[in-house]
């Protein structure tokens, strides 16, 4: 294909949102192409969050959303041939990064959740995804992420124990806000935290 | 054509019979297509029967839909096991799956087209095991698949139900990862790998694909024999629908 290539699959500080103005583009072509899109990133997670950003206009598909697509796939074709690699460590040990984008969406103000989990020193599972409701603080949004990557890391602890495979203890949790660390490692009750309970 | 309807009447898919006053039968196609080998050669020509499932009504013909499909997560979990302990993977594939599920409802079909001189009358099928294209397919074929496995042993894993796992006194450890109708076996002992596909082979038909290299539409490639590389396909990018495609939206504004 003949299109230039990017090393951004997206602009920063992108404003992509729902644009009644913008013209129509065909929808059905349009799902046809983020559905292949959604299926490479099992394979791919740095289009994860991209994929994720362009599926929200399936509905109703703009120009504007076409040409985000367009972007990952020149964004593609700079990097063809890329995909996960699983080699052999020495111990078998779990680690699960978390990240947030608080406040990320330009819609509705909500964050974005995303964490990757390591199983030895092999990408296994990720995941980006818009948290449900709107946070109050960038610790409340980090807390939540946290909460979501401790989720999977037990779901994995009952597979490997399932098989009975042996690994390393402790696991790995790492999360880049320091008041988050901190009410996760002391759960006390707190007047700006009580609601964090509710869901 | 004829393969497929010798398949179906050595599986004892169904039994004519008169169809009751107040039942409803569903109909039935034939569709056609053309297998190619992976490096584009022609294949063969594959006919295959299928139910107008659309047409059934829930409560009434069916009640449970579920199909047993791997989450991606799991599949790489074992993957990466595999690729750290060096276990050796088997990827079989199982013809006409879906024929093999036995079906609790009471289901007819009418006759297919081009099915012998008995096309006459009020005759119907009455189903035996289900047919592609039912609605309870999916469902019924992985009861049967768990049965199977559970007979020979196996345990399903609590964390994800298409994980089947079997231990042995030795420490010894086999698992079989089922999607549909395409599965990975892996583990470290290898005689008991060779048993489950023998085992598996006398109950359903299998088609064995050798060591894993193209799974769900991602390639698998090796190195060194210990560590793996998943690449999806990317293939589409450089098709030239797609190309014809971007290109023309923007013109016709």
């Amino acid at each position: 294909m003949g299109c230039k290539t990017t090393g951004m699959p997206i602009e920063q500080n992108h404003r992509i949102e729902n644009d009644e103005e913008n013209p129509k583009v065909e929808k059905t072509q349009y799902q046809k192409l983020v559905e292949k899109l959604i299926y490479l990133s099992h394979t791919r997670l740095d289009i994860t969050y991209v994929v994720s950003v362009v599926s929200k206009f399936m509905h109703d598909p703009r120009e504007k959303h076409l040409h985000a697509v367009n972007r990952i796939i020149q964004y593609l074709k700079s990097s063809p041939g890329k995909g996960l690699l699983f080699k052999k460590g020495e111990k078998l040990s779990m680690k699960v990064y978390t990240n947030v984008n608080y406040a990320g969406s330009i819609v509705d103000r909500r964050s974005t959740t995303s964490y990757c989990m390591f199983l030895d020193d092999n990408l296994v599972t990720w995941w980006s995804k818009k948290q449900n409701v709107v946070a109050r603080s960038s610790a409340e949004a980090e807390f939540r992420t946290m909460a979501q990557g401790v989720c999977e890391l037990l779901w994995m602890k009952i597979i490997l124990d399932d098989l009975k495979i042996k690994y390393e203890a402790p696991t790995g949790l790492a999360c880049g806000n320091k008041s988050a660390i901190n009410i996760a490692n002391n759960p006390v009750q707190h007047d700006r935290t009580k609601h964090v309970e509710i869901d | 054509m004829n393969e497929e309807i010798r398949a179906l009447e050595k599986n004892e898919t169904w039994e004519i019979v008169e169809k009751p006053k107040d039942k409803k039968a569903v109909g039935c196609r034939w569709i056609y297509t053309v297998k190619y080998q992976s490096d584009g050669t022609l294949d063969r020509y594959k006919a295959r029967l299928v139910a107008k499932g659309y047409t059934q009504t829930y409560g009434i013909d069916y009640e449970e839909t579920l199909a047993p499909v791997a989450k991606m997560n799991t599949v790489r979990i074992i993957l990466s096991l595999a690729a750290h302990f060096g276990w050796e993977m088997h990827q079989v594939d199982v013809k006409n799956a879906f024929l093999h599920g036995s079906l609790e409802e009471e289901v007819y079909m009418k006759i297919p087209l081009g099915y012998g001189a008995i096309n006459e009358g009020d005759k119907v099928c009455r189903l035996k095991k289900v047919l592609y294209g039912l609605k309870q397919s999916p469902c019924a074929w992985f009861e049967k698949f768990t049965q199977a496995m559970v007979s020979v042993g196996y345990r399903q894993s609590q964390g994800d139900h298409i994980l089947f796992i079997k231990h042995f006194h030795n420490d010894k450890l086999t698992l079989l990862l089922v999607y549909v109708d395409d599965m990975i076996i892996t583990g470290d002992d290898e005689i008991e790998k060779q048993n489950l596909r023998e085992r598996l082979a006398a109950q359903f038909e299998m088609k064995d694909l050798g060591k894993l290299k193209y799974f769900l539409r991602i390639e698998v490639a090796y190195s060194r024999q210990v560590s793996l590389f998943l690449k999806g396909n990317t293939s589409f990018i450089f098709s030239k629908r797609l190309v014809s495609w971007v290109v023309r939206p923007l013109e016709c504004q």
